[in-house]
């Protein structure tokens, strides 16, 4: 009798273990980053840029892309299977219009287990960059860039298979310059 | 000091995939080895300690002081028996086993105190070298993580690339690239150090 | 430098490696005997097994069709997410921000948010990009209705503009992580 009460604490111990890591595993693998603590942020920003496409429209859209057209062609392959792009980016006309808990509110979420970082970039004068992967069975299920300036800060939020390497050569082309200073030679290393 | 790699490291997504697992039979002598310990032979264990010590022991010296690395080396290969069983593919042990080397040195440097390696000004013969060894091994510590752990194994540990790929896990390629870039870097830090003026 | 010594020690010896072999082998692992105790055991649980694998699984089953509802729950309410509180909520809407001379300050801008909806087309032209060339319409849009196809077409601007600061950003942190720059951490999980 002893032995059978406690088989079946174990075993409730055990579902309830169980219980709480599927909830975390749930919440840690979602790559959606929430961005609603910003809000605010556009009664400040001199521009804002807002863009919320979710899968459907993801699908939808890419249909308007010309295959026949090589440029065009590239962004279908970039954002086939993506299931959603989601782009905050807050200017502002004087520096320090937004707050360390407004960094920290897209931070956090970003300290989850699901999420690696892979680059960080601190510079004084250029501002800083961090670029986080979520990764699935070694498959990127998500991409998340926090790119903050004195005077800017930029949340992006990609879902889905990203291709980094597409998606850094696409600058310079559709004739958009190039944002920033001339773009080295890229030394591609192989293992 | 970490040195960031070339740019295309950026995009390499880190993972199991990363560190491959060279094709081996499945009978091979630590697989064997790997199955009488699970099967009940804890002798067997004393042999994979003595075939795996050198590489523990110089993954965890590019990683954590000096005066640490014997006791955790004995530490790990004791929390390694204790888990053997979880150990999916008994070919993999040297894989796993250098993973869990490097998580106990990554868990080591989170949970201590920092210290301060004396080093011997006034010494003589043997004890010269010794800190001339150290004064070396500190320059490969500020070698990215690739580069000074497989440096160590060949240069501290004698192990030659075919071995640390066999001990690893790592492919053969990955090994030999990691070597020669990082005897590469090694040289240049070493080479500036000569080349400052003497106080 | 002979890349064959440092690889299996064949071929020419090379000077500088056999020197630091030399100093660098005082440093290296002397066999030291493994204390095992006798009460250190492996973990196997074997014992249990069969009764932890059945409930394992049952609660499992549970588990996830807890979880599964709660994703399903979710996705239905996260498509389209609308940062501005004003405007109407509606499932699967872009939102564009624009900006135009307000009428009542002196040359100041005036930003706001049009909810790009399936019914009406925005009254005002979209000009958040600052460099932009319109991409030409793919044939592919006769296929949808007017409505998706307005909708398509916003979401499409939209999109580009999202790829654009998306590469923008990841090509700095690129730029930067060129060797010998001090201000960035390569970081990764697992080791």
């Amino acid at each position: 009798m002893n032995i059978l009460f406690q088989t079946g604490i174990r075993l409730s111990l055990l579902s309830l273990t169980l219980l709480i890591f599927a909830a975390a595993v749930a919440n840690a693998q979602d790559p959606r980053v929430q961005t609603q603590s910003l809000d605010h942020l556009s009664n400040k920003a001199s521009q804002t840029v807002n863009v919320n496409i979710d899968e459907r429209l993801m699908q939808m859209t890419a249909k308007f892309f010309s295959s026949a057209d090589p440029d065009e062609k590239k962004i279908k392959e970039i954002i086939s299977g993506l299931k959603g792009i989601y782009v905050r980016v807050f200017e502002f006309e004087k520096e320090n219009e937004y707050s360390p808990a407004d960094v920290e509110s897209i931070r956090v979420q970003l300290r989850n287990p699901g999420w690696s970082p892979i680059v960080t970039i601190n510079s004084k004068k250029e501002g800083s960059v961090e670029v986080y992967l979520m990764t699935t069975n070694d498959r990127i299920t998500g991409l998340a860039v926090l790119a903050i300036d004195p005077k800017e800060l930029t949340v992006v939020n990609i879902l889905g298979p990203v291709d980094l390497e597409k998606l850094t050569e696409l600058e310079g082309q559709f004739g958009v310059p190039v944002l920033d200073i001339e773009k080295p030679a890229k030394t591609k290393v192989k293992n | 000091m970490l040195e960031a790699e070339a740019t295309a490291e950026m995009f390499l997504i880190p993972g199991p995939s990363k560190t491959a697992i060279p094709a081996e039979p499945s009978s091979s002598p630590e697989a064997l080895l790997v199955k009488a310990v699970l099967a009940g032979n804890r002798d067997s264990f004393g042999r994979l300690y003595e075939l795996y010590a050198p590489m523990v022991h110089g993954i965890l010296l590019a990683r954590v002081p000096r005066t640490e690395v014997e006791d955790l080396v004995q530490d790990i290969f004791l929390h390694a028996f204790k888990k053997l069983t979880t150990l999916r593919d008994a070919n993999a042990f040297g894989g796993w086993l250098a993973m869990i080397t490097r998580n106990r040195a990554m868990d080591f440097h989170r949970s201590s105190k920092p210290t301060v390696e004396v080093r011997e000004e006034h010494a003589t013969g043997d004890r010269r070298k010794r800190a001339k060894a150290e004064e070396i091994l500190t320059v490969i510590r500020s070698l990215p993580d690739a580069y000074r752990e497989t440096l160590v194994l060949r240069l501290v540990e004698g192990m030659t690339g075919p071995e640390i790929a066999m001990r690893t896990g790592l492919t053969a390629a990955s090994v030999r690239v990691n070597l020669h870039r990082g005897m590469k870097l090694l040289r240049e830090k070493l080479g500036i150090q000569v080349a400052e003026p003497q106080s | 430098m002979n890349n064959d010594y440092l690889w299996d020690r064949t071929g020419e010896p090379d000077a500088e490696v056999q020197e630091l072999e030399d100093v660098l082998g005082t440093l290296r692992y002397q066999p030291q005997p493994l204390v095992l105790p006798d009460n250190v055991r492996l973990v196997t649980g074997r014992k249990w097994y069969p009764i932890i694998a059945i409930a394992a699984t049952i609660a499992l089953v549970v588990l996830a069709l807890g979880v599964w509802l709660r994703v399903q729950q979710r996705e239905k309410a996260a498509p389209g997410q609308i940062a501005n509180k004003n405007s109407q909520t509606q499932e699967h809407q872009t939102i564009v921000t624009i900006e135009e001379p307000s009428p009542k300050r002196d040359n100041s801008i005036q930003k706001k948010e049009v909810v790009v909806n399936q019914v009406s087309q925005p009254r005002n032209r979209v000009t958040v990009a600052r460099h932009s060339n319109r991409p030409s319409h793919s044939n592919t849009a006769r296929e949808f209705t007017a409505a998706n196809r307005a909708e398509a077409e916003a979401a499409k601007e939209q999109l580009m503009l999202a790829l654009r600061v998306v590469s923008a950003k990841l090509n700095f942190a690129q730029r930067k992580t060129v060797p010998g720059n001090n201000n960035v951490r390569y970081q990764h999980k697992v080791g």
